[in-house]
């Protein structure tokens, strides 16, 4: 569905040239939870931004149902890093932007976005204010609104980067659940190993700035999965491959900044 | 926890503003009082003449005496204020979102608006009376214009300060250049541009006294310098009182109209 190709992407700031990306390929099927993880600063949020056509790639083309959407924007739904949860809306109305800018009546829309709330653990706070929640139940309003677009891909940045380990872990486990019943397509950006093995379908590891695929993991767990797989040895196993891959040696990182070993 | 939450959500009005609004106004009421007292009684005490410093029993006395006669020229001042600041603050606003419309043009004039900021608008007011005589009209454009800039600086700033993940996002789903003005610009403008709206509120009473300083029939303006000018100080004073109560009342009711407009910007503040 989703078709990366050869993506590159190099800023040219007059002095010098700063490549973020060289030559990414990757690609998602519908129905398919894929994770793009890679070292900090990697250009993951550049990928998304080209994916979501914020900003054109220097070359390559980013293909979606075979039709180049390369610079056009509202072809993906987008679910950000930060909270951006419009502190004027209501729960049920930051839920439903998603449709209404894509031309559903807010009416309408913020009757679907109701009968979600319940779907997602929020029943009851429809008419709350964005800070009156706390910041997990912040990002299932945002992840809502996400899904709630009519666009089938989802793309999410980092979504629980900004949530404490409980938290965090809570919410993977919250996303799970919710995506195994709906199966939308997700594009997943992270940089936590385990949560992307503990998510998704495939995982591309990335290198570290300029960006390209050094591997692509096929992640063999059966659906549904349930928590006990965090210490499945098999798990365990990929987690230090790709450990490995993104340039930590036993757990710690290595001084030179996530060189990938290929 | 969800309990707690739901239900500050619902009466947290209440629970924060009543009590925090006695103890901020408890204060400088008090001090208020004691300085009238005290006013009253150096008055007395020193024998001042009251052509020079009425007391405050004086200037209420004379307030009660020439109640019907304060009531007109109020009248008359709060017209003009209130349309001065309804012109102004709705130019103000229009052109605050024409120029964010056009960036080229407001990269072009920003800078003088802020520089022309200098210029003490009421300075103005002779030249308008010679342009426009001394009718309703040069009053009008002077409160305008005094209640125009800090509309337009605040709007524009507000505009300017829309949180750039926000926009990203907007961006992103494919918002159009209308939904993201009307969704996420113009909400989030809102408490910058309230902050604009309170400050034209307080000038435009103080636009329209020294409007009517330069010539009227009627208005508290043109009542000051009659009182000054026979020595009724008291009635100074009375006059004072009023612009002092209706800047207050103003400022209040634009408050209380930011309350109901951008409630869910409380937390921030």
């Amino acid at each position: 569905m989703l078709v990366c190709d050869r993506l590159s992407m190099a800023y040219d700031n007059g002095k010098r040239k700063l490549a973020v990306l060289d030559g990414l390929t990757l690609h998602v099927s519908r129905g398919e939870f894929v994770s793009v993880i890679g070292p900090s600063g990697s250009g993951k949020s550049t990928l998304l931004h080209i994916i979501g056509g914020l900003i054109a790639p220097t070359s390559g083309a980013v293909l979606l149902d075979g039709v180049d959407i390369s610079g056009r924007t509202g072809h993906v739904s987008y679910m950000p890093q930060h909270n951006t949860l419009f502190p004027w809306r209501t729960v049920e109305d930051n839920a439903a932007l998603g449709l209404e800018v894509a031309g559903t009546p807010l009416r309408e829309a913020r009757r679907t976005a109701r009968e979600w709330l319940p779907r997602i653990g929020l029943g009851g706070y429809e008419k709350a204010y964005p800070h009156e929640l706390s910041g997990g139940m912040q990002q299932r309003v945002a992840f809502l609104r996400a899904l709630l677009g009519p666009q089938e891909l989802m793309c999410l940045d980092e979504p629980f980067g900004a949530l404490d380990a409980l938290t965090r872990y809570d919410m993977q486990r919250w996303l799970l659940e919710i995506w195994e019943q709906h199966r939308r397509t997700v594009l997943f950006v992270t940089h936590s190993i385990e949560e992307a093995l503990f998510l998704s379908d495939r995982i591309y590891v990335l290198s570290a700035k300029p960006a390209k695929v050094v591997r692509e993991i096929e992640v063999p767990f059966a659906r549904p999965r349930r928590p006990a797989l965090l210490s499945d040895p098999e798990l365990i196993r990929l987690k230090s491959e790709i450990h490995h891959l993104l340039g930590y040696a036993n757990g710690s990182p290595s001084h030179a900044g996530a060189v990938p070993i290929e | 926890m969800s309990n707690r939450s739901k239900r500050s959500s619902e009466s947290g009005q209440n629970i924060h503003t009543k009590p925090s609004a006695w103890k901020k106004a408890g204060p400088p009421l008090l001090a208020v009082l004691l300085t009238l007292v005290l006013w009253q009684a150096c008055t007395a005490v020193f024998e001042v003449e009251p052509w020079l410093l009425p007391s405050p029993a004086d200037i209420w006395n004379e307030t009660l005496e020439t109640y019907p006669r304060l009531w007109t020229h109020t009248v008359s001042t709060l017209q003009i204020a209130v349309g001065g600041f309804a012109a102004g603050t709705a130019c103000g606003l229009l052109l605050a979102v024409a120029l964010h419309a056009v960036p080229k043009l407001r990269e072009a004039v920003y800078p003088l608006i802020i520089l022309s900021q200098n210029i003490p608008m009421i300075a103005l007011a002779p030249l308008l009376v010679v342009w426009f005589g001394f009718g309703w009209l040069p009053k009008i454009l002077i409160i305008s214009l005094v209640c125009f800039f800090p509309v337009l600086v605040s709007a524009l700033q507000g505009f300017a300060y829309t949180d750039a993940a926000m926009m990203q996002y907007m961006r992103m789903i494919g918002a159009n250049r209308r939904q993201m003005f009307r969704m996420l610009e113009w909400p989030s403008c809102l408490p910058h541009l309230f902050s604009g709206l309170k400050v034209s509120a307080t000038y435009s009473m103080m636009g329209a006294v020294v409007s009517e300083w330069l010539g009227a029939k009627r208005g508290l303006g043109m009542y000051i310098q009659m009182s000054q000018a026979s020595f009724e100080t008291a009635r100074i004073f009375s006059a004072i009182a009023v612009i002092v109560a209706l800047s207050l009342a103003f400022f209040y009711g634009i408050g209380l109209l930011e309350k109901r407009m951008v409630h869910w910007n409380r937390r921030k503040e």
